[in-house]
């Protein structure tokens, strides 16, 4: 089993690595046409062609940074805000932090595409709004993470005592609940991760964000879908670059967060 | 044929053994009793009887046999569990299916006994024997009281008349009244049923057991015969090595933990900043606390002052309000009427809002786990609390001498973790005094020690009061501890005597 | 708290919420840069005629006017007109809902029944090999995007061996019900997609359970198996398992929009992603309401459920 783990990370590494770095790869246009549609493998073009001739290794590789950018720009907002707000929320319970909370929660349990969709609607072609709705869906789920661990930690003793000889809230957050509260965090921001990668694969697949000829991995999938049996390989690349990437994530962050208790009761309200 | 044979059992954990060669064996209609302090294998000895381990333990050497039966294997332990042994984990209450009526629940544990005549007349009886009322039956077990709901779990236990009864810790945690009714309906348990007690608890074992055997550290250490009070422990002065204490006879039991006693520690003048005012100023005077949770009453009208120096015992039943009326005076809890004042200036109850005199009265848990931050190491937690004190306007302790004090030197980059039970409780006392306070409330902080950490826990706090002036508030429901005070006032029905 | 309390602070929240998405709605759509007459009028048009086609529209109210205009319309079931075609929003959503509500009740019921099974068997054995199995399988299968799922079952059965149709292709007038093959890639798809949070989030809710000391006390004393689960696991993680599937299916909800994208299967979801993509504003607004209400009603349906289930609630004398 430890074997597979370590190949599974080194998967996820060579597939992190191939998408950032890709553009910068040496294949040619991925705009071009470079041959006739969904032409097979051969020469000069490894995986063959797509739906309008172009080639797909180049728009394999130039299609994953701005996905991957998305996933880790929405998984680090995202805990930026769930870490201030989770904290200070859970060291208080005043009437309207409870209330917000609970708005907070009935928000967070729509349907993230819908959030996402609805955004996109109203700019359309902007990547960076696509990033924004993925970090927008997954706040609460962190900022409720966070402030379930906080609570768990403000209710033991220890900070009682802390509060009752005079130490103030940024003391308390930083001594007693941030050290205790760490597993909790590297695991929400863990599966907000897996997620937020969908939801760019499946923001690509839906059309939002860039528009044609911008590649993504999800939206190759779309575009190459009536292909599959001319040239198989472009639309079987990019699925198995996702599969790739979706459970070598899974097993990087099982092994590093085993899943909390906190977490347990968070998910499901 | 003897209801439980045990030989030469060896139980193996992940990288110790947890039970070393334990043999002994029970007769039908005795009650043999299990004593030692907490972590000696006595649960998992009492599990294996029934072919139970928990996740990580096997069997290493030996063997087991209950009613003629081997419990690990599938069929023994089916033949076993629930049809000829009962058995009663710690906390019985918490054993009750929350989402069942306890009468369906004490007629499901007949289902395993099918040679039972009429089980409703069975399920009453087995109530009254453990004087159950009958219309308890239909209520659910969050509808009972802390009290019934122990005794209706001892029924469920009994009433398929089980021919051995294994108990766990049973009195753990009950106050006075409840250990008392519990020894009283193990006593009167009749001839038919053997039992197995499992308890630290030397007074139940005295009055129910009639063969008591003593574990440590996994192995048997003395048996047969009733157990006697063991003599006090000389503790070696001044020495800090953990020289084996001298313990009567029969057999010599291995020293559990670190007992220093640095009796010759001066204490500097400055180490603890008590406040330049007259020495004879009552600490610590509150009158007229009422108090409570919801719309149930808790402290009705109590009254209590503490005099330098002086240790006032609080003594009550579980429930009875002591640990409410601790946290009141230390500033945790707000009750709904009374004053307080510290050294004669009255302050205001929620600690934070004393302004300098929130580090006056400081309060010691009595779960020194949870008071604790677990990924704070000793010196920084008491360097905290010192700077809390610095800020408000006390001077702080020095950091060895705050260890030297509790008799921990050398500890301080230990983790929570790392500490024994004693040494944690300890570590709190240093915290609390780390802020200079003038009272320290100790919350039944050894309530869960053995008898030596208890008696150094003790001694430790005679010591401060006696050399630093400090007042001692001591809430506990031991007359042993309670007569170490210089005043004992009784809280019962929210009022203090 | 009392059950009337409980339920009229959970309706409350219930409608705060659903203000609070209607302005999001609203906002999102219509406050944003990006013009609906640019839509409607296409790249040529100049200057004049997106004036007059602004007027024409009412797009020259101020927003709130136009928000508060919206709101009540719909609360009157009037959600307007697609700017694209001019049929009425609302008969949009009358055909098309009982379409996605019913792929959403045949999938979710297939995932119960799969989930408690395997959530159960898989918590009361927590930590065992059984467990580790199920969890990584579990963690795997969630990882994968939804639309993923459904392209490869599609390459699968319907292109490669043609079992069934890969597309939902109905004819005019007939409802998928009525051609059941329809519906089987979209079902599986749904399924496959939501079986492994669905099954992590009820081992999650049956862990705690089985840990607990009346279960401990259950097993110590012969309770074993099927017995053990069914009399003392079960009832008392009723509440937390039923509501783990209430948000399920409120997550079911989000991906019957990918499914049926990429089946054309005419559903809610369907036209809502076509909706978006021709920026018909006034469509996207209706059926983004509309299944955010439906999605909020499910979690209160499982909040509710998970009371009533709670044991520690149930009184034998009545107050």
């Amino acid at each position: 089993m430890k074997s597979l783990r370590v190949g599974l990370i080194v998967l996820l590494t060579a597939v992190v690595v191939f998408g950032l770095l890709g553009p910068w790869l040496p294949v040619g246009s991925a705009t071009a046409p470079a041959g006739r549609p969904f032409a097979p493998p051969g020469p000069g073009h490894p995986f063959g062609t797509d739906f309008l001739g172009r080639d797909m290794l180049a728009r394999l590789a130039d299609g994953g940074r701005m996905m991957l950018l998305q996933a880790i720009g929405a998984t680090v907002a995202g805990s930026v805000v769930g870490i201030s707000v989770g904290t200070l929320t859970g060291l208080s319970t005043t009437p309207v932090t409870r209330v917000m909370l609970r708005v907070v929660d009935g928000l967070s349990a729509l349907p993230p595409l819908l959030v996402l969709l609805v955004l996109a609607t109203g700019t359309p072609g902007n990547e960076v709004v696509v990033a924004v709705a993925i970090a927008a869906v997954s706040i609460p789920f962190s900022v409720r993470a966070v402030h379930a661990a906080t609570r768990d930690v403000v209710r033991q003793p220890y900070v009682a005592i802390a509060r009752a000889r005079g130490d103030g809230p940024l003391r308390i957050v930083r001594y007693d609940v941030l050290p205790n509260i760490l597993e909790v965090v590297g695991a929400e921001a863990g599966i907000r991760f897996i997620a937020a990668a969908q939801f760019a694969a499946t923001a690509g697949f839906l059309g939002l964000g860039a528009s044609a000829p911008a590649a993504n991995w999800g939206r190759l999938v779309r575009e190459n879908l009536p292909g599959l049996d001319l040239n198989p390989a472009a639309l079987l690349v990019p699925a198995a670059l996702l599969v790739a990437l979706a459970v070598a994530v899974t097993a990087f962050v099982d092994r590093f967060a085993a899943g909390p208790a906190t977490l347990a009761r968070v998910v499901p309200r | 044929m003897n209801v439980v044979e045990v030989n030469g059992l060896g139980l193996h954990g992940a990288n110790r053994a947890v039970v070393t060669d334990v043999s002994l064996a029970l007769a039908p209609g005795r009650i043999l009793g299990l004593a030692g302090p907490s972590g000696a294998g006595k649960t998992s000895l009492a599990h294996a009887v029934i072919g139970y381990l928990r996740p990580g333990l096997t069997v290493a050497t030996g063997s087991v046999r209950v009613c003629g039966f081997d419990p690990f294997t599938a069929s023994g332990s089916r033949a076993v569990r629930g049809s000829r042994v009962g058995y009663l984990g710690q906390d019985p209450a918490s054993g009750l299916n929350p989402a069942r009526r306890i009468g369906s629940q004490l007629a499901e544990a007949l289902r395993r006994r099918p040679g039972l005549s009429d089980p409703r007349a069975t399920v009453a009886e087995a109530a009254e024997s453990v004087r159950l009322p009958a219309d308890l039956l239909r209520r659910y077990p969050h509808e009972l009281s802390g009290g019934q709901a122990q005794r209706a779990a001892l029924a469920a236990a009994l009433v398929g008349r089980p021919e051995l009864l294994i108990l766990d810790e049973p009195t753990s945690g009950l106050d006075v009244t409840l250990r008392r009714q519990v020894t009283e309906l193990l006593c009167g348990l009749g001839a038919g049923t053997s039992v197995l007690l499992v308890s630290h608890d030397t007074e139940v074992l005295r009055h129910v057991a009639h063969d008591v055997l003593r574990m440590a550290a996994g192995r048997l250490v003395a048996s047969a015969g009733p157990v006697a009070v063991p003599a006090p422990v000389t503790v070696p002065a001044p020495a800090v090595v953990p020289a084996p204490a001298a313990v009567s006879a029969p057999a010599t039991v291995p020293a559990p933990a670190v007992v220093p006693a640095p009796m010759t520690v001066s204490v500097p003048a400055a180490a603890c900043g008590s406040s330049p005012a007259s020495r004879s100023d009552t600490l610590l005077r509150a009158a007229g606390i009422v108090a409570g949770y919801g719309r149930a009453t808790v402290l009705d009208g109590v009254d209590l002052h503490v005099d330098p120096g002086q240790c006032v015992a609080v003594v009550g039943d579980s429930g009875s309000g002591k640990s409410t009326l601790g946290r009141c005076l230390a500033g945790l809890q707000a009750p709904w009427r009374g004053q307080i004042a510290v050294r004669g200036r009255a302050v205001p109850w929620p600690a934070g809002r004393r302004g300098a005199d929130r580090v006056a009265v400081c309060y010691v848990p009595q779960d020194s786990r949870s008071a604790l931050n677990p990924r704070e190491p000793v010196a920084v937690a008491l360097t905290r609390a010192g700077r809390a004190a610095s800020r408000a306007g006390r001077q702080a302790a020095d950091l060895a001498t705050l260890l030297d004090l509790v008799g921990l030197p050398g500890l301080k980059d230990r983790y929570p973790g790392q500490l024994s039970g004693g040494e944690r409780e300890r570590v709190n006392l240093a915290r609390a005094l780390a802020t200079c306070g003038d009272v320290l409330i100790c919350d039944e902080v050894t309530a869960s020690l053995d008898e030596q950490s208890e008696r150094s826990v003790l001694d430790t706090l005679d010591r401060l009061r006696h050399e630093l002036g400090l007042g001692i508030v001591l809430i506990t429901h031991s007359p042993v501890v309670a007569a170490r005070a210089d005043a004992t006032h009784h809280l019962a029905e929210g009022r203090l005597t | 708290m009392s059950w009337l309390r409980f339920v009229a602070g959970r309706l409350a929240v219930g409608a705060l919420t659903l203000v609070t998405l209607s302005l999001s709605v609203f906002w999102a759509t219509e406050g944003l840069p990006g013009d609906v007459v640019g839509v409607l009028s296409g790249t040529d048009a100049t200057a004049a005629e997106r004036v007059r086609l602004r007027e024409s529209l009412g797009l020259d109210r101020p927003a709130a006017q136009r928000y508060l205009d919206w709101v009540s319309g719909a609360a009157r079931g009037d959600l307007g007109e697609s700017l694209v075609t001019g049929r009425s929003v609302g008969d949009v959503l009358a055909e098309r809902v009982t379409n996605s509500l019913g792929l959403v009740a045949i999938a979710i019921t297939v995932i119960a029944v799969i989930a408690v099974t395997v959530g159960t068997l898989s918590g009361m054995r927590a930590g065992t090999r059984l467990d580790r199995f199920v969890s990584t399988g579990v963690g795997g299968l969630i990882a994968l995007p939804d639309f993923l799922v459904a392209a490869l079952l599609l390459t699968v059965f319907a292109s490669v061996l043609r079992l069934v149709p890969g597309v939902s292709l109905v004819p005019v007038g007939d409802t998928p019900w009525q051609h059941p093959q329809v519906l089987v890639l979209p079902v599986v798809s749904l399924v496959i997609g939501g079986l492994g949070a669905a099954t992590r989030l009820l081992r999650a809710s049956i862990i705690p359970v089985a840990a607990g000391p009346y279960v401990e006390q259950a097993r110590l004393n012969g309770a074993r198996g099927i017995g053990l689960a069914l009399r003392h696991v079960l009832p008392n993680a009723a509440g937390p398992a039923v509501q783990a599937l209430a948000v399920m299916t409120a997550g079911l909800v989000g991906g019957s929009i990918v499914v049926e994208t990429l089946f054309t299967f005419p559903g809610v979801g369907h036209e809502l992603s076509q909706a978006v993509a021709s920026r018909d504003v006034t469509m996207v607004q209706g059926l983004a309401l509309a299944l955010g209400a439906v999605t909020l009603v499910v979690l209160l349906a499982g909040d509710l459920a998970a009371r009533a289930l709670d044991p520690t609630t149930r009184r034998s004398v009545p107050r």
